[in-house]
């Protein structure tokens, strides 16, 4: 093998370096949106009565840019910079890495110009709408030729477990991502699901759950594998831990989505799959946490010193816990009590702030010295970077618990001797957790705070540095694999990066599968019902008004089949009420009350002024105001072509009723504004977009109510 | 690299990648447990679950159901049964009748407004009446069932036995009073008993 001779190559840093920059500025734009939202709920005045500010229109923003753009920008630098080294040749191609680098940053600034302008799919870290998610799926596969340009190119025969876990990522995500991003275009910026419903929620949980796991995941455990050995100079731990959790993470995580959905209208079998595959989880998760943790072993006092290695032990620990939350959420009983409160939000948080901002920083402290050739600007500001986000990030986590906690208490909490609800009023399990809204601002701003701190740190850093000449590297070129399709021993696997990109799709393949399949292509799982009829197309206005002002980020559209759920809301939900729903807002959050079954619950009026200005209904209500839906008019020449598009999606509409769709919505829209000038509503609102809402919001539910609960007939059985 | 111990130099790899080294310890025998436990516990809850004869979340909800819809039908009876000696307990204390005002407040003024002057539901301080006759008699179980479909909620449910009985003493105690543009009369008229 060392017989051919050294090649000289360099390797490309100049985009490393645009990465880093990218990275802390979408960082520090992330924290800032959740920050924002943060204080909104605390005080609902901060939504300021405009659109694009209010927190439907900004939450959305805020996980988009955390995920993709923060963390997003955060792996790029990671992978390109460890890749070229880790197979001794520079990056595939330069073009494409500019390509990719300004393709990515294109992406985020139409996502933050359309989100605020409410142009969303409505599914929860998949709101780009169909254009955006084109341009995803092209950058996406510039990476992916670039990385695997790179790793045909390499000149080191065996690839490092890092890199294993890149290819998962890769892979996994733009499987993910094209599955769920299935659209049928309406128009430039709007769009319905091709799946309904159950089929709907199960196909986004199964992308959402694994956005997290492979995007917030096994990356970033790859890149742990690279910097942490690196930054700590001591080998890894456990060569074979490795093998045996990066296979059984990749083939178990994919099967987690639907615990997502326990309680929900899913087929129970699938549910149970979910929360199983989740508890098993949990080993693989923290032998990943394991090997990072033993690696450090015998460099805890260059821990104490310095903060690169500092977040890096941090961040692996939050992983731990993080990992360790997730499968006991997952498990019914808990799950029961935690889903759709603020547990969940702190869950996320500890690993998206404890996990990955915290391994990004450790790592951006590396790489900066590193690629400036010089040493970081203060240790000491990096110390008190580590303390404040620490402090930040555990009010965050402790006040989401509390939060968390007290309401699912409350929600569920029943008179024993009269059967009522000791809390019937929502807004009363609302009053009780703004204290903790609070604290949740404050930690959110420390770990902003901390933020910025750093990027001081890396500024001064950067600033400081003088010139260097770059670098240049020699290796032998590999010889080209023989026997290609056999191996015995995972070391030769590792020197074959098709099998092995083979078999990773195999694993993940497996459980998306036998998840998804069936409830796709068999009717047995999600039975229509007569009684349920597709929207009317004011309705179907209302409906994408709804979606527009992400309203699911505050309210479910799932009620569960506990007692006191449905005491509360009504009947329980069943799959056959969504069948017309695209994309399907079931939500996963309560911040508001289910309303699920809020059609005929109030009057026109009721909602009419609710939605004015929540605070003339419900006294204390911290739901937003929306007075632009009183001045804007319906879109009512746009509903023959959404009927067209249902119609042609499966959704039983009629020619004469596309036809007639502007006739029947203006018709239906009259029938509200009678009811409403009782009340002293002018006639001529009756073109405005609140009557739509109207129309939508009152049909909530209402058909469903006489579809019969499952467990009678068990019971009769 | 750091200096190692004897005990990582015996499981050294013989490979590194740009500088990185890695040892093979074995397994930590409690991770390799639990690792099987977890898969284990898996097929064993699916297996009843889903498999076997497991009892579905929509059958357990069904129990406690039934359980509560029985005390629930205990505690309305016992409710509906208007107890004009607890009434006059409230009516007369001027306590209570302020603990009626401010659940009035919180809960009907949304449709009722101020004093009840009348809005989304009727005015209730008038002579005219839809559901109820004027009396306590008559308000307080309208108040119990409401008229959903009419708009009124029931309440029932939703507040207690002590504040049903302070939120009618309060209405009873405003009856015609003078009202700021009320909504128009609705329902027939009951002169008022004094
Ligand atoms: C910031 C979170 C938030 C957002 C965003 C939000 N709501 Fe609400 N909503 C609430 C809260 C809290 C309540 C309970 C208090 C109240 O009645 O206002 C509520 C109550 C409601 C209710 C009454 C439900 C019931 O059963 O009493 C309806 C209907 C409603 N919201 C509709 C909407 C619609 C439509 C949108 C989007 C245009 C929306 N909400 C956006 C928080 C929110
Ligand atoms: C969501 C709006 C709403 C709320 C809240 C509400 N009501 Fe009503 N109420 C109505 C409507 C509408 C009617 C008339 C019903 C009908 O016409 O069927 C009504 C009727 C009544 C009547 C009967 C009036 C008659 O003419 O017979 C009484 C008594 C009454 N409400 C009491 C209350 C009390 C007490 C509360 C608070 C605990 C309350 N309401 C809360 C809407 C409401």
């Amino acid at each position: 093998m060392t017989t051919s001779k050294l090649e000289s190559f360099r390797y490309d840093d100049k985009i490393v370096k645009f990465f880093i920059i990218a990275t802390m500025v979408w960082g520090a734009v992330a924290m800032l949106l959740g920050v924002t939202i943060a204080f909104q709920l605390a005080d609902w005045r901060l939504n300021l009565g405009l659109e694009w500010m209010t927190f439907g229109r900004m939450r959305p923003l805020h996980t988009n840019a955390a995920i993709f753009a923060f963390a997003g920008n955060g792996i790029f630098a990671g992978v390109y910079y460890s890749m070229q080294r880790l197979c001794k040749a520079r990056l595939f191609s330069d073009k494409l890495s500019r390509v990719h680098f300004w393709g990515w940053q294109l992406i985020i600034v139409s996502a933050a110009i359309s989100l605020l302008s409410g142009a969303t799919t409505g599914k929860e870290y998949a709101e780009l709408e169909w254009p955006i998610d084109i341009a995803i799926t092209v950058i996406w596969v510039v990476f992916a030729v670039n990385f695997f340009g790179t790793l045909f190119n390499r000149r080191e025969k065996h690839i490092y477990v890092a890199i294993w876990f890149y290819i998962a990522t890769i892979i996994t995500v733009a499987v993910l991502h094209i599955v769920n991003s299935l659209e049928f275009p309406v128009s430039f910026m709007k769009s319905y699901s091709i799946y309904a419903g159950v089929q709907d929620a199960l196909v986004q949980w199964w992308y959402g759950h694994n956005a997290v796991a492979f995007f917030l995941t096994t990356p970033f455990l790859g890149l742990m594998y690279y910097f942490i050995p690196k930054a700590a100079k001591r080998p890894v731990y456990s060569y074979r831990l490795s093998i045996i959790h990066f296979w059984s993470l990749v083939f178990i995580y994919i099967w987690a989505g639907p615990h997502h959905l326990l309680y929900s209208s899913l087929p129970n079998w699938v549910q149970t799959l979910g929360m199983v595959f989740s508890v098993a989880l949990w080993a693989p998760s923290w032998g990943g946490m394991i090997n990072g943790l033993l690696t450090l072993r015998g460099a805890w006092d260059q821990v104490r010193r310095e903060p690169m290695l500092k977040f890096m032990a941090a961040a692996v620990t939050f992983y731990g816990m993080a990992t360790f939350e997730g499968p006991l959420l997952s498990i019914k009983s808990f799950n029961s009590l935690a889903h759709y409160t603020d547990w969940i939000v702190g869950h996320v948080h500890s690993g998206t702030i404890g996990w990955n901002y915290f391994l990004i920083a450790g790592i951006l402290y590396y790489l900066v010295p590193q690629l400036w050739r010089t040493k970081i600007y203060s240790k000491e500001l990096g110390q008190m970077q580590f303390w404040t986000a620490t402090i930040g990030l555990a009010l965050y986590i402790v006040s989401m618990w509390i939060a968390g906690v007290t309401q699912g208490l409350m929600w569920r909490a029943v008179e024993p001797d009269t059967g009522n609800l000791v809390y019937p009023h929502f807004i009363e399990t609302v009053v009780r957790i703004v204290p903790m809204y609070w604290v949740r601002a404050i930690g959110g701003t420390l770990v902003l705070i901390s933020f910025i701190m750093m990027i001081y740190n890396l500024y001064k850093t950067i600033k400081n540095a003088g010139e260097h000449e770059e670098e240049v590297f020699q290796a032998p070129a590999i010889e080209k694999s023989k026997g290609f399709l056999f191996f015995k021993k995972h070391r030769e696997l590792e020197g074959l990066p098709l099998i092995f990109t083979i078999l990773v799709v195999i694993a993940i393949g497996v459980g998306s599968a036998i998840e998804i399949i069936p409830s796709l292509v068999s009717t047995k799982f999600i039975q229509k019902n007569e009684a349920i009829t597709p929207y009317t197309p004011l309705e179907l206005a209302g409906r994408d008004i709804y979606i527009r002002e992400g309203c699911y980020t505050c309210h479910s559209q799932m009620i569960r089949p506990m007692a006191a759920e449905t005491m509360r809301y009504g009947k329980y939900s069943k799959a056959a009420e969504f069948v017309y729903d695209r994309p399907f807002q079931w939500g996963s959050r309560r911040i508001g009350p289910d309303i699920a079954r809020v059609g005929g619950k109030y009057p026109h009026m009721w909602h009419y002024r609710h939605m004015w200005d929540p605070r003339e209904v419900t006294l204390d209500s911290i739901m937003p105001k929306y007075p632009w839906l009183f001045s804007k008019k319906t879109d009512y020449q746009v509903l023959p072509k959404k009927l067209k598009v249902m119609a042609a999606l499966g959704v039983p509409y009629g020619s004469e009723q596309i036809e007639n769709a502007v006739a029947n919505a203006k018709e239906q829209a009259e029938e509200i504004i009678a009811a409403l000038e009782e009340g002293g509503v002018e006639n001529k609102m009756k073109d405005k977009q609140i009557v739509a809402l109207i129309a939508y919001l009152q049909r909530l539910g209402v058909e469903g109510r006489d579809i019969e609960d499952e467990s009678t007939q068990e019971e009769e059985e | 690299m750091n200096e190692m111990n004897e005990e990582d130099k015996a499981v050294l790899l013989d490979h590194d990648y740009d500088g990185i080294q890695e040892l093979d310890h074995p397994l930590p025998r409690w991770w390799v447990m639990s690792f099987w436990g977890g898969i284990i516990f898996a097929i064993i809850y699916f297996s009843y679950y889903v498999v076997g004869s497991g009892p579905s979340l929509q059958y357990e909800y069904g129990l406690d159901l039934k359980h509560l819809k029985e005390v629930k039908k205990e505690y309305l009876k016992n409710l509906s049964q208007f107890n004009s000696d607890t009434y006059h307990s409230y009516s007369q204390s001027p306590e209570m009748l302020k603990v009626g005002e401010s659940n009035f407040n919180k809960h009907c003024v949304a449709c009722h407004r101020d004093k009840a002057a009348g809005d989304i539901g009727p005015n209730l301080t008038d002579e005219y009446w839809l559901y109820a006759e004027g009396t306590p008699e008559t308000i307080f179980p309208f108040i119990l069932t409401g008229n959903p479909s009419g708009g009124m909620p029931a309440w029932a449910e939703m507040l207690k036995e002590d504040e049903l009985y302070a939120i009618t003493a309060y209405l009873m105690s405003i009856q015609g009073i003078e009202q700021e543009n009320p909504k128009a009369p609705q329902g027939e008229r009951f002169e008022r008993i004094k």
